[in-house]
C-alpha cells in the first residue's frame, strides 16, 4: 500500500499562495513525473509530500493513511536530492548503512544490506571513499542507493540529474528506469526537463503557477495538450504557434492563417485563435494548409535537420526534416502541414475541439 | 631547447617578483617578533639589569636554575594552566551552545548576534575595572544585588577571598571571551550543508543523533581552530588577573611573574629566562594540540 492521494493540497508562504487547490492520486507502483518551469511550484508539492513542508491545507494521504501530522521519517519514503546532501564526513559504505545504523539493525544485516545496494547500483569499488573523492555521477549513484537500503515503498525524486552533463544525465535515466522496473516502488519524480518527464514517466503532471495544467501519459500530452501551455512544454523543438482566426460558416468553420483560408471541420468557437504545429509536423511542400516562408537558417542534425523559416508575416518558424534538405538560407519555400496534425487554441488558451468528433 | 630556457628564465622571474612581494612583511616580522626574542633568548643566559642594559656577562644556565628553584614560578605556572583549562572549557561549551541557539531560525537572532558581540568588543583592562567596581565588597552591585535578594547577609570579598579570586577571574573571562567563541563556532556552522539535515530527517535520524554525528563531526575543524586561538590567549593571560588581584599568589600567571621579575626586580636575566619559558611553553601545548588534533583527524577519516 503505497499509492498517494492528494486533496486541495494548499501552500502559502505568509500571504503567498504557491500551490493552490491541487488534487491528484498516484497508483501504487505508478512512476508520475512533476514537471513545469522554475518557480511552478513542483518542488514544494514534492517537499509537502515528504513532510519537509509543512501542509498549508487539503489531506496528504499515503497507502490510505492521513500523513498532514506524521513526521517525514514515518512516512514511508525514501528521497534523492538534488544536490545529494550525502554525509560529507562519511565514507560511501556508512553514507548508505548510517539509517540502518540509526534504526539499530544487526552490523551484519547492515553490512549486507549495504553490499547489495552497492552491487545492484555498480558502486562496490567505491565504499571506502568519501563523497568528496567522487565524480558526479558517482555522488548520485550514492545518493540513490542511500533511498534504496531502507527498501521504503515510496521513493521521491527532486530533479536528481539536473547537476550531471549530458551524457551522465542519460546514463542515469536509464538507470532509473531499471530501478522502477525492477523494484516497481511507487515514485514520484520532479524535473523541469521534458525529455525526461517524457521517457521516464507512467504519467506526466504538468504544473504552472502552482496549478496542475494537465495530467496524463506522455504521449497524450504530446498528442492531445489540453491548453498551449502544455502544449509548448511538452516537445523539443517548442511547437510553433500561429496567429488565426476561426470564422463560424454554417456547419463547418473557416480558418484564416495569413490569409490563407481552409476548413478544419466545425468548432463551436469564433474569433482569435491560435493554431500550433510541432516542427516534425511541418513538411516542406504538401499538406492541407499551405504558406510561403523564406529560409534563416539550416541545422543538420545528423539524420534530420531543423529549418529555420520565416513567415510573410514576420514570424518564425522551425521545421523538423529527415535528411539534409538542400536548401540555403533566403531560398523561397512552401511550408505545409495536415489539419490533424494542428492544435487550435482559444483566446483562453485552451484547446478547441472539433464538434461532433 | 630556447622554449626550455625560456620558461625557466619566466620561473625565475616569478620567483624573484615573490620575493619582493614577501620582503616587506618579512622585514617587519624579522624586526618586531625575531629580533626581540632572540634579544630575550640571549639575555636568559645573562646577569644583565633592567637599568643597564647594555653592562652583561654570560652566566650559562643559572637563571634558568634559579627560575625553576623558585616556588612561586611553579604555582604561576598551575595558576595558569588552571586558568586555561577551566576557562577555556566552559567558553567552549556555553560558545557552542549560544552558537546553535543564534543559528537556529528565532525571532531577533540577527539584533542578538550584534548585542553578543559586546563584552568582547569593550578593552580587557576597561572591563576588568567595571567589574572589579561591580565586584567591590562595599559598594559593588553585585553584593547589593545579593543582599536584596537574602542571599548574604554582609558583602563577600570577592577579590580579596584567596579561594574565590580564581573562579571570580575565571567568570569574568568567561563573559568577556564566549562571544569570541560563539563568533568562530557560528560562521562555521553557516557552513554546514544544510540539504544533508533534510536527508537525515527523512531517513529517520533523530535530533540528537543528528547533532552528535552530523553537527560535532563536521564542526569540529571549526571548534578546534577556536579553541587553539583561545588557548594562546589564555596562556599568556596578563591583563585581567593583572586588574582584579595584581598581587595575589593564587592568580599570579606566568605573564605576570615574568613582569614582576624584569619591573619590580629589574632583574632582566631571570625576567627573560621567565619569558623564554612562557613562550616555550605555549609553543609546547600548541604543538601538543596540533598533532593530537591532526592525529584525530586522520583517525575519524575527516
Amino acid at each position: 500500500m503505497s499509492g498517494i492521494a492528494l486533496t486541495n493540497f494548499v501552500k502559502r508562504f505568509g500571504a503567498l499562495t504557491v500551490i493552490d487547490k491541487v488534487n491528484l492520486t498516484v497508483g501504487e507502483g505508478e512512476f508520475v513525473v512533476f514537471v513545469g518551469p522554475s518557480g511552478c511550484g513542483k518542488s514544494t508539492l514534492l517537499r509537502m509530500i515528504a513532510g519537509l513542508e509543512e501542509i498549508s491545507d487539503g489531506e496528504l494521504s499515503i497507502g490510505g493513511a492521513r500523513m498532514n501530522e506524521t513526521p517525514p521519517a514515518r512516512r514511508g519514503i525514501a528521497m534523492v536530492f538534488q544536490s545529494y546532501a550525502l554525509y560529507p564526513h562519511m565514507n560511501v559504505e556508512r553514507n548508505l548503512g548510517f539509517a540502518l545504523e540509526t534504526a539499530r539493525l544487526a552490523a551484519g544485516e547492515i553490512k549486507e544490506r549495504v553490499a547489495k545496494v552497492a552491487r545492484f547500483l555498480k558502486i562496490e569499488h567505491l565504499l571506502e571513499r568519501r563523497p568528496a573523492q567522487l565524480s558526479g555521477g558517482q555522488q548520485q549513484r550514492v545518493a540513490i542507493g542511500r533511498a534504496l537500503v531502507r527498501s521504503q515503498k515510496l521513493f521521491l525524486f527532486d530533479e536528481p540529474l539536473s547537476n550531471l552533463d549530458a551524457d551522465l544525465r542519460m546514463e542515469m535515466r536509464v538507470e532509473i528506469a531499471r530501478i522502477h522496473r525492477e523494484l516497481k516502488a511507487t515514485t514520484v519524480y520532479v524535473t523541469h526537463d521534458q525529455l525526461e518527464a517524457m521517457t521516464l514517466a507512467d504519467r506526466i503532471v504538468v504544473l504552472k503557477d502552482g496549478h496542475i495544467s494537465q495530467v496524463g501519459t506522455p504521449m497524450e500530452l504530446y498528442e492531445r495538450p489540453a491548453n498551449k501551455f502544455v502544449a509548448g512544454f511538452i516537445g523539443a523543438p517548442r511547437m510553433n504557434f500561429l496567429p488565426g482566426a476561426l470564422i463560424g460558416e454554417a456547419a463547418a468553420s473557416r480558418l484564416d492563417i495569413l490569409g490563407v483560408s481552409h476548413r478544419p471541420g466545425h468548432f463551436d468557437y469564433e474569433g482569435e485563435v491560435s493554431v500550433g504545429i510541432r516542427p516534425e509536423d511541418l513538411m516542406l511542400g504538401g499538406g492541407d494548409v499551405q504558406l510561403p516562408a523564406t529560409v534563416q537558417l539550416v541545422e543538420p542534425l545528423g539524420g534530420e535537420a531543423l529549418v529555420h523559416a520565416r513567415l510573410s508575416n514576420g514570424q518564425s518558424l522551425v521545421l523538423k526534416v529527415q535528411g539534409k534538405p538542400d536548401l540555403t538560407p533566403n531560398a523561397e519555400i512552401t511550408v505545409g502541414w495536415l489539419t490533424s496534425k494542428a492544435h487550435i487554441f482559444g483566446a483562453d488558451d485552451k484547446a478547441l475541439s472539433v464538434k461532433g468528433a | 631547447m630556447m622554449a626550455g630556457s625560456r620558461s625557466t628564465g619566466l620561473r625565475q622571474a616569478r620567483v624573484r617578483t615573490a620575493w619582493l612581494f614577501l620582503a616587506p612583511s618579512l622585514l617587519v616580522l624579522i624586526g618586531v617578533a625575531l629580533w626581540p626574542l632572540g634579544r630575550t633568548f640571549l639575555f636568559s643566559f645573562t646577569d644583565a639589569l633592567l637599568t643597564e642594559p647594555d653592562f652583561y656577562g654570560y652566566v650559562g644556565f643559572d637563571n634558568y636554575r634559579a627560575l625553576f628553584e623558585d616556588p612561586l614560578w611553579w604555582q604561576s605556572v598551575r595558576n595558569t594552566l588552571y586558568f586555561t583549562v577551566i576557562s577555556v572549557s566552559i567558553e567552549t561549551v556555553l560558545g557552542l551552545t549560544i552558537a546553535l541557539l543564534l543559528n537556529s531560525h528565532i525571532a531577533g537572532r540577527g539584533v542578538m548576534r550584534a548585542i553578543i558581540l559586546i563584552p568582547w568588543s569593550i578593552p580587557v583592562v576597561v572591563s576588568a575595572r567595571m567589574w572589579q567596581w561591580m565586584l567591590h565588597d562595599q559598594f559593588g552591585i553585585v553584593n547589593h544585588v545579593l543582599k536584596l535578594a537574602g542571599v548574604i547577609d554582609s558583602g563577600v570579598a570577592w577579590t580579596a577571598n584567596s579561594a574565590l579570586v580564581m573562579p571570580v577571574i575565571i567568570a569574568v573571562d568567561v563573559w568577556i571571551t564566549t562571544p569570541f567563541m560563539v563568533l568562530l563556532i557560528l560562521a562555521g556552522l553557516s557552513m554546514l550543508p544544510r540539504g544533508i539535515y533534510e536527508a537525515a530527517s527523512i531517513d529517520g535520524v533523530p535530533t540528537w543523533k543528528q547533532f552528535t554525528s552530523l553537527t560535532l563531526p563536521l564542526l569540529a575543524p571549526s571548534i578546534a581552530v577556536a579553541v587553539l586561538f583561545r588557548l594562546l590567549d589564555a596562556l599568556r593571560m596578563f591583563d585581567l588577573s593583572f586588574v582584579l588581584s595584581s598581587n595575589s599568589d593564587d592568580t599570579k600567571t606566568v605573564s605576570i611573574y615574568a613582569r614582576e621579575v624584569l619591573v619590580n626586580f629589574q632583574d632582566m636575566g631571570v625576567g627573560s629566562a621567565a619569558s623564554t619559558a612562557v613562550f616555550l611553553m605555549i609553543a609546547l601545548v600548541t604543538a601538543i594540540y596540533v598533532t593530537v588534533f591532526r592525529l584525530n583527524r586522520r583517525l575519524m577519516g575527516v
